[in-house]
């Protein structure tokens, strides 16, 4: 295989076009998603926020490809995503542009695997990266994220939430992808932690001039790490702007809402509390 | 790339877990038992004191110094039997737990993994479960026996036969856990990783979906000894004069009703024995490796 | 939601039952006809076998004409309850079989009660008394003594209650050597000789079914104890339970409600459980010698008498079917998350 470039995938934009996603059969349904239009370019991130059932995980879902719109179109650079994941080459293609970072669960991760396994899987598959390479790319994405080497060789249920979630991410970010969708991806931790993370993803988002799109219910964690943001409620997109003017300014009920079940403090400072 | 991660780093490692202090010996004195049973199924055949197969003595003599369980209606020597027989169930017990749960486990995982599919494959994988959940309703020894009566017992038939009735056990437990791995987050992570759904289910299903079965695999073991001996009893064993613990029960009841216990006794003593010992073995040997 | 569709699931679990009978008497079909070698021949195996004698046993044997005029005869026998001939007796299997079916059916049906009985109680001391001696060894005995087979225990317990104790009688039959079963009514021996009034009939049918049922219910007990106890222990450890017996009722009520919420899973295990004593009840009846379709059986397969084993198949597989229905049914009914196809809101 030619000298390989990790990264740097053209990325010109991601594009939702009135995507719906509807569950259940005739006698039950459920409108998870309820026509949503979204575009996200390079040097961009985007917070989606709602309470549970809002539709944002479907959403980002479907960003990724991991689940199709009943209606409506997902696209990347412009071709839909149903067509980039239509053949093998396009398949891997897409991958190697836009990743995704699950919430910590019990089952983000194979329990029987090792977390170096797990880690370097993506890496192994998409660039088909071996031996010397592959660890030391791996290595550089675990230091970057100041993650012992050493923890690598555990089982996933042997390492805290906090460790777990940045293993997580560095499996997302080895591949250097140009969009990363991160589903409540600090939710689960502590405050503490919650700040470096953030960081850390600024930072990537500004070298590898990626696109972030951040679902979460936390409001300020979003509001600190995004430019832009959007509202979901009930599987619509409810208010969409700039953070300032969403957090300070929202036109619907909802958001307002929202922001004031918050302590103002928190998010005029844009810190997490 | 040279990213730094900024502000506080984070908690402090989680410990190495401590390293296991060596289990006492006694420990394993709860495989014993089943050691034995092994060792038994294996030199049995050599160590007798009497050739098993032949008649040694007078018959129905009651046990004592040189027929230590004394001897049967046909006047062989009820020990060397009774040792001697352990191998005949034994191997036929461990070729149907092997091909059960191999057979069980891929069937049921093509049925947890085809249920939601439409087509063909989804009707079939939905017919599948349905004669599994149906399986237990109908008496395994019923349909054992009529089979081996018309194939003729032989230890391949057996096997073969003994198998079938018994792959519906893993396969249930098999296609439960395929179902909830299915739902797990890693097989998305995997497949965000670029990774092809059927490598996905060798590599992330498949070794977790087939834990529950490989647990199983000490329950069918007694299950099969139980049933090829029950065969045994009933006649469609294998046939005397070799020894099997099934048909010497058999052999040895009417000596029983009569007062002559020895020859129905033992066997049946041994085979109970056995079927418990790896009960038990095989329970301690799933908590051990749950730990 | 019509009528029509709530009762739409135990319509459709009962619509499969035929549907599932006729899978085992498709097999029962094909067995014969996948036998190695001729079964014919094998049926005639001492002896000259004349040209008569083989169209004799052939067409008794159902082997005549093609495969596809044999199935038909074959489905439609089936269907008008006709299973074709025994070989060895001439007469209809069908009236051979249920003959006997109903004194192994009384041996089960006996069996599953105190069975049931038995492991409630069991479980109750178990869960009350976790620590005793008959807690733990009834802990233990549930956990290890499921496989052990019917006819060891019931060899044993012959040694044990017969030959040593003397306490049981002979283990020949229902009744004594000099004594006769009443005029079979309805076939249940128990329930024809209570008609007829003749108690003492009925003891010593009792009496001779004792050990049997003791054999089933330490064999089959196990199955239920292992679910019970587990149910029970963790209701025990609930909260609500903890909080019931620091409010000062007694241990034993507050387990006593905790059984009545624990049992839907032993009434899940009911269906397969008359499978599994079905079965036992076969072999026993051999051991026995209590005269059902168990004994039947086995002087069937030495007789290689075919139909009667064909028709042995189809019929256990019938009834056990019939049973797991209806505790399916039973439990649908209980709890309306199992049944098939229904919406919960």
């Amino acid at each position: 295989m030619p000298e390989t470039v990790i990264g740097r995938r053209p990325f010109t934009e991601i594009r939702v076009d009135d995507a719906r996603r509807i569950f259940g059969s005739r006698r039950s349904r459920h409108v998870a998603v309820d026509g949503v239009d979204l575009t996200i370019g390079p040097s961009t991130s985007l917070g989606i926020v709602g309470e549970s059932g809002s539709g944002k995980s479907t959403l980002s879902r479907m960003l990724v490809g991991l689940d199709e719109p009943t209606s409506g179109t997902v696209h990347l650079n412009d071709v839909p995503v149903h067509d980039w994941l239509a053949q093998r080459e396009r398949e891997l293609e897409f991958r190697r542009t836009v990743q995704y970072v699950p919430q910590d669960t019990s089952s983000s991760f194979d329990p029987r695997r090792t977390l170096r396994d797990s880690v370097q899987s993506p890496l192994r598959t998409l660039y088909g990266l071996t031996g010397r390479e592959l660890d030391d790319a791996f290595d550089d994405v675990l230091e970057s994220l100041q993650l012992d080497p050493a923890l690598a060789d555990r089982k996933p249920h042997r390492v805290s939430g906090g460790q777990r979630q940045r293993f997580a991410i560095a499996r997302a970010l080895i591949v250097r992808p140009r969009v990363i969708v991160c589903d409540e991806v600090v939710s689960a931790l502590d405050v503490s932690v919650q700040g470096a993370i953030l960081n850390l993803l600024k930072q990537y988002i500004a070298e590898h001039d990626a696109a972030i799109v951040f679902v979460s219910h936390g409001l300020p964690a979003t509001a600190f790490i995004c430019s832009r943001m959007s509202v979901m409620h009930h599987g619509r997109v409810v208010e969409s702007g700039p953070t300032e003017q969403v957090v300070h300014d929202p036109a619907d009920d909802y958001t307002r809402s929202l922001i004031d079940a918050y302590r103002l403090d928190d998010v005029h400072a844009g810190v997490p509390a | 790339m040279t990213l730094r991660l900024a502000g506080p780093a984070g908690d402090a490692a989680v410990a190495a877990p401590a390293a296991r202090p060596r289990p006492r010996w006694s420990t394993y004195l709860i495989f014993l038992p089943a050691a034995l049973l092994a060792v038994l199924a294996i030199v049995g055949p050599y160590i007798t004191p009497y050739d098993p197969t032949r008649v040694v003595g007078g018959a129905a003599i009651a046990p004592n110094a040189t027929y230590w369980f004394g001897t049967d209606s046909a006047g062989m020597d009820v020990f060397s039997r009774t040792i001697a027989a352990a191998r005949v169930d034994v191997l036929i017990a461990t070729v149907v737990t092997l091909g059960a749960t191999l057979g069980g486990i891929l069937i049921g995982m093509f049925a947890g993994m085809g249920e939601s599919h439409g087509g063909l494959r989804g009707l079939i994988a939905r017919g599948t479960s349905r004669v599994l959940d149906l399986a237990d309703a109908v008496p395994l020894i019923v349909i054992a026996m009529v089979i081996v009566a018309m194939f003729g017992a032989t230890e391949l038939s057996l096997s073969i036969v003994l198998t079938i009735v018994l792959i519906p056990g893993p396969a249930r437990l098999t296609r439960a856990e395929t179902l909830r791995v299915r739902g797990e987050a890693y097989l998305d992570a995997a497949r965000i990783g670029g990774m092809r759904e059927s490598k996905l289910s060798l590599r992330h299903v498949l070794p977790n979906a087939a834990i529950p079965a490989v647990e199983n695999m000490s329950v069918v073991f007694g299950i099969a000894v139980a049933i090829a001996a029950a065969l045994g009893f009933l006649g469609v064993g294998i046939a005397p004069p070799t020894p099997e613990w099934g048909s010497m029960v058999s052999r040895g009841t009417s000596d029983l009703i009569s007062g002559r216990w020895w020859s129905a006794v033992f066997p049946a003593v041994f085979l109970g024995a056995a079927i418990v010992a790896v009960a038990v073995a095989g329970g301690a040997a799933v908590r051990r490796l749950r730990n | 939601m019509s009528a029509l569709g709530r009762q739409r699931w135990w319509i459709m679990r009962t619509l499969a039952l035929p549907v599932h009978i006729l899978v085992f008497a498709l097999l029962a079909f094909f067995l014969v006809r996948l036998m190695p070698g001729d079964p014919v021949l094998n049926f005639l195996s001492d002896g000259a076998a004349s040209p008569e004698d083989y169209a004799r046993v052939e067409a008794a044997l159902g082997l005549d004409g093609t495969l596809l005029e044999q199935f038909g005869r074959y489905l439609v026998g089936l269907a008008q309850f006709d299973m074709g001939n025994s070989i060895t007796s001439g007469r209809p299997v069908v009236d051979e079989l249920m003959l006997r079916f109903p004194i192994t059916l009384q041996l089960t049906v006996v069996g599953l009660v105190v069975t049931i009985a038995a492991a409630f109680a069991g479980s109750y001391v178990a869960a009350v008394a976790p620590t005793s001696i008959i807690g733990r060894g009834i802990r233990v005995y549930a956990r290890t003594a499921g496989a052990i087979p019917d006819f060891v225990l019931g060899v044993v317990s012959i040694f044990l209650f017969y030959v040593l104790l003397r306490i049981a009688p002979p283990p020949v039959g229902l009744v004594g050597a000099v004594e006769t079963l009443p005029e079979p009514v309805t076939g249940f021996s128990l329930i024809d000789a209570a008609l007829v009034g003749d108690w003492h009939i009925t003891g010593s049918i009792l009496a001779h079914l004792a050990l049997p049922v003791l054999v089933l219910v330490l064999g089959y007990s196990p199955l239920i104890m292992k679910i019970l106890i587990i149910s029970l222990d963790e209701a025990v450890d609930a909260p609500s339970t903890r909080f019931r017996i620091s409010t000062g009722a007694s241990r034993g009520t507050v387990i006593a409600s905790i059984m009545r919420r624990a049992a839907p899973p032993a009434v899940v295990i009911c269906g397969m459980l008359f499978g599994g004593l079905l079965g036992g009840s076969i072999v026993l009846d051999q051991l026995f010698s209590l005269g059902g379709v168990g004994q039947f059986a086995v002087a069937s397969i030495n007789a290689n008498d075919f139909p009667v084993l064909q028709g042995f198949l189809v019929l256990t597989a019938a009834v056990s079917l019939v049973v797991y229905l209806l505790v399916d049914v039973v439990n649908m009914t209980l709890d309306p998350r199992r049944r098939p196809g229904m919406v919960v809101a």
